[in-house]
């Protein structure tokens, strides 16, 4: 699934349950660089603040926590987001839930057609992806760089995977297209809804 | 000029990472999972120093998650230091151990031998073994057995490599994987055996597959934490509300 990313295992996730401070560390040098894209997706340059403030609840809760691997990342993933809502309220930076993915600076339609025919980094394959409406940003996000499946995602969301898997495939299609055809990428803007 | 459109198949198939054609899109998604990045680590510290100052039975604690976090970033600096010296000294001790022939699961007793009832002589760094609980000193009877100094280095370079498909093959983890009885052991006996609790078990892995974990056996299915005692105010399973409390 997410080839690049690293996978700490059943079993170590068993053993930071337990307690083994390794194994946490392990744990968390496999989950945060998702966590942290996700939350990028969320909040922008405000990623790191909330998923440090994530981890806090994680490390308090996990052994409380049952379910391998890719349960837990929903699970983390769901704290992320509901710390995503809590830091965008008390930032009071949008007026309300649901908050729009415009964090990040939206990239020119000649960033679009030049990204296309070069490597991109991390980060400029992060703010593509937010700049899709909410939520087939957020069900990308979660399938691609979290590594969730559609079950584990939409429960995340609070969605049927069914939903879930519907954002994705139309914000995968917009992807496409304005990389294909960057040149018409400045003429339709995403809406968020 | 106008390309196909993406199919629903190949929507799917670009969500497992298994996209052919389309080349744009399937190098936007190969970075956006690309490989990790250093700063994407530097929460580490503040996040191990929280799992250490966590209840052991996991529970809520009476402070608020803002006091912990005042009180870890007091102590952030001195977990760097501590996670930094960890490494150095399990490399260290590792290679140290490699060069001299005194491979953990050996016998040979040199006259130099340290002292094992003191944690500094051990390779391991402090957090491997608990405060107050010497490495191979049996609970309860304080007696001391003939442990294996690089063990715990071990135990921590096997832990961090866990991502490494092939470290049960590599020679370097030999002598731990002999000492748990099984590579699918190791993991269980490193937990052991730097949990107090559990200690006792390392010392017959054989015997003890597994561990004993602070909370119970997990199912198989989808995430969810064990159910709060009334007096929580937080809810402990994570729940897609705004209050992520």
């Amino acid at each position: 699934m997410s080839a690049s990313l690293e996978s700490a295992g059943d079993d170590v996730l068993d053993a930071a349950r337990a307690g083994n401070e390794y194994a946490f560390a392990a744990v968390y040098r496999a989950t945060n660089p998702r966590l942290l894209r996700y939350a990028t997706g969320l909040v922008g340059q405000d990623a790191e603040d909330v998923t440090a403030e994530a981890w806090l609840q994680i490390a308090r809760d996990i052994a409380k926590f049952s379910g391998d691997e890719m349960a837990f990342r929903g699970w983390a993933s769901t704290i992320v987001r509901n710390r995503a809502m809590d830091h965008v309220r008390a930032q009071a930076r949008r007026p309300s839930f649901p908050m729009e993915l415009t964090a990040l600076d939206r990239p020119s339609p000649v960033d679009t057609e030049t990204l296309a025919g070069e490597a991109l980094s991390t980060n400029e394959a992060l703010s593509l992806i937010a700049t899709l409406p909410r939520d087939q940003a957020e069900a990308v996000l979660l399938r691609v760089v979290v590594g969730l499946d559609a079950v584990t995602a939409a429960k995340v969301l609070g969605k049927r995977p069914g939903a879930v898997r519907v954002a994705a495939h139309r914000g995968l299609r917009t992807l496409a297209a304005r990389l294909q055809q960057p040149e018409t990428a400045e003429a339709t803007p995403e809406v968020t809804p | 000029m106008r390309h196909q459109a993406l199919s629903p198949i190949e929507a799917e198939a670009a969500l497992d990472g298994d996209l052919h054609g389309h080349a744009g899109l399937r190098a936007l998604l190969e970075a956006a999972r690309g490989p990790v990045q250093l700063h994407e680590l530097h929460g580490l510290a503040a996040a191990t120093a929280a799992f250490g100052t966590a209840p052991a039975d996991g529970r809520e604690s009476g402070r608020s998650a803002r006091t912990l976090a005042s009180r870890l970033a007091a102590s952030a600096l001195a977990v760097k230091i501590m996670l930094a010296c960890l490494g150095a000294a399990a490399l260290g001790g590792i290679t140290y151990a490699g060069v001299n022939g005194n491979l953990p699961g050996t016998t040979h007793h040199s006259p130099a031998a340290p002292n094992h009832t003191s944690t500094s002589a051990h390779v391991a760094p402090p957090t491997a073994v608990p405060p107050g609980h010497a490495v191979g000193t049996r609970p309860g009877t304080g007696s001391t057995v003939a442990p294996d100094a690089a063990l715990p280095g071990l135990c921590t370079s096997w832990l961090v490599s866990a991502h490494d498909p092939n470290r049960a093959s590599d020679h370097r983890f030999t002598k731990l994987v002999n000492a748990a009885g099984d590579a699918s052991a190791v993991t269980s006996y490193c937990t052991a055996l730097s949990n107090p609790a559990t200690h006792a078990n390392a010392e017959h892995p054989s015997s003890t597959a597994h561990p004993t974990p602070r909370s119970q056996p997990h199912p198989s299915n989808f995430a969810s934490i064990t159910p709060p005692k009334p007096a929580h105010t937080q809810p402990p399973h994570p729940k897609p509300t705004p209050s992520g409390r």
